[in-house]
């Protein structure tokens, strides 16, 4: 029988339930924060409690913020032309973190995952489709992850964008850096093949891409 | 601790903890399997893009004796990704129908070697271009058959005469003649093309299952029919199939 005191048996309960943490490292952290300074533990306390009611879904891009619009949303200097879409606001962060795209963000809130019973109508599309409407958007870029569920996401919303006379383009599936060309899998091969791109960018090229939104 | 290789049909996966998934896959020789495969959605794992769902793979697993039923993946490479199949939505949605009607109609660790030529062939006629719902019936009544309920299309079931047939009962496995149809004994009205191309899911190769031209009212019929008789012998409704009602 555990003589453990039943409020750090809570704890540790509580941090099991984080991802990627089991028995053993719930108890090490929960003894770390026995320990820690009274300050950090507090803040961290605060932090957590703060998150729930401070952060909300943007209205407009479906992304994480405090104030609504967010602040991609609402920056003046972004290209609202150019429309970036993700499934999680993780996938946004990742792109924003390139420094290559200055446009604005929308998040799906998912994929169309037809083994899990998730379909178009569980995503969050309407207001992208709306914004689409407005005649503000040239392009749309479908940033989904190229799993089979991803690809299906971008089919989705091509045929769905498409007649509202926006300009949709898939993001590039190729050989990572670094990576070699031998050990590349065939669709990976194959789809870098079909998604090759000029060495020497046209004056076009860069002027589009410029446009597209490089800094 | 039993080594195999052999061509697999991936037909979904799920997540673990940390960055492992599970892989469920259909084999020729030992039916649906399901295997850890380690890191897999690591983007530089060595399993990341050989392990999607519909994708005709080598896979490379073998068995742990003190787990009965979850195997080990330790390699795979891609064979087939079908990747004109992944061109259009329509398809795309077919295809996962597919997959998951295989997942639930087949028991793990089983095998009737029928299954894999059946599932591969439907993928591979919705990569060709064909009717991607002709291509579900008929993999659905194909496996179906394969698994032993073959219905009854060419006798009645009751009399077993080999006169007109006019209905199709799924409780009763099959048609019944117009002598044998009562009021708590009936089916599904079918015409006789309707039970021509019933049979024909079954006799065609898969190139012209996909490219059968049943005239509208046969082709709802030959829909009706499949969907009657398979919702019989699921325990659950494919949740894929709710996505191809607004598709
Ligand atoms: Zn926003
Ligand atoms: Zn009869």
């Amino acid at each position: 029988m555990t003589r453990r005191p039943q409020s750090l048996t809570t704890l540790i309960a509580y941090l099991k339930k984080l991802p990627g943490i089991g028995e053993r490292t719930a108890e090490r952290l929960a003894f770390w924060l026995l320990k820690a300074p009274e300050d950090d533990v507090v803040g961290l306390a605060g932090a957590i409690a703060h998150i729930k009611e401070a952060i909300r879904f943007c209205p407009e891009c479906g992304g994480l913020t405090e104030e609504v619009p967010c602040a991609f949303c609402s920056d003046p200097k972004r290209d609202a032309s150019v429309v970036c879409v993700v499934e999680a606001p993780d996938d946004l962060y990742a792109i924003e973190r390139t420094g290559v795209f200055n446009g604005h963000y929308h998040v799906l809130q998912g994929v169309i995952a037809p083994l899990d019973g998730i379909g178009p109508e569980d995503l969050h599309i309407g207001p992208l489709e709306e914004r689409c409407r407005s005649g503000r958007v040239r392009e749309v870029i479908l940033a989904t992850s190229p799993t089979t569920e991803g690809e299906a996401t971008a089919l989705y919303l091509a045929r769905r964008l498409e007649p509202l006379g926006v300009g949709v383009t898939r993001i590039a599936r190729g050989v990572p850096m670094g990576g070699d060309i031998q050990y590349a899998d065939k669709m990976t091969l194959g789809k870098a093949i079909e998604g090759r791109t000029a060495l020497r960018k046209t004056k076009e090229d860069r002027e589009g891409a410029r446009d597209v939104g490089e800094r | 601790m039993p080594v195999y290789r052999e061509q697999a049909i991936v037909l979904g996966h799920h997540d673990l903890s940390g960055a492992d998934r599970i892989i469920i896959f259909l084999t020729e020789g030992r039916g649906k399997v399901k295997a850890v495969a380690k890191g897999a959605r690591r983007p530089k794992s060595r399993f990341a893009g050989c392990v999607e769902p519909l994708s005709l793979v080598e896979m490379g697993y073998f068995t742990q004796p003190q787990r009965t039923t979850l195997a080990r993946l330790n390699h795979s490479e891609l064979i087939e990704a079908f990747s004109s199949l992944r061109d259009d939505y329509d398809r795309l949605l077919r295809g996962f129908y597919v997959v998951e009607l295989a997942d639930v109609l087949l028991k793990e660790g089983v095998a009737v070697p029928a299954c894999f030529e059946h599932v591969a062939g439907a993928l591979r006629a919705l990569d060709e271009g064909g009717d991607g719902d002709l291509v579900r019936w008929g993999c659905a009544w194909r496996l179906l058959a394969a698994l032993g309920y073959k219905p009854n299309l060419s006798a009645c079931v009751v009399c077993k005469g080999e006169k007109t047939l006019e209905t199709f009962n799924p409780g009763l496995g099959g048609c019944l003649c117009p002598g044998c149809r009562t009021p708590d004994r009936d089916g599904l009205p079918l015409s006789a093309g309707a039970i021509d191309h019933l049979r024909l899911l079954w006799e065609l190769s898969w190139q012209d299952v996909g490219h059968m031209k049943p005239s509208g009212s046969i082709r709802a019929e030959v829909g009706r029919a499949v969907e009657l008789y398979l919702n019989q012998h699921l325990d659950r409704r494919l949740k894929s199939a709710e996505l191809l009602v607004d598709a």
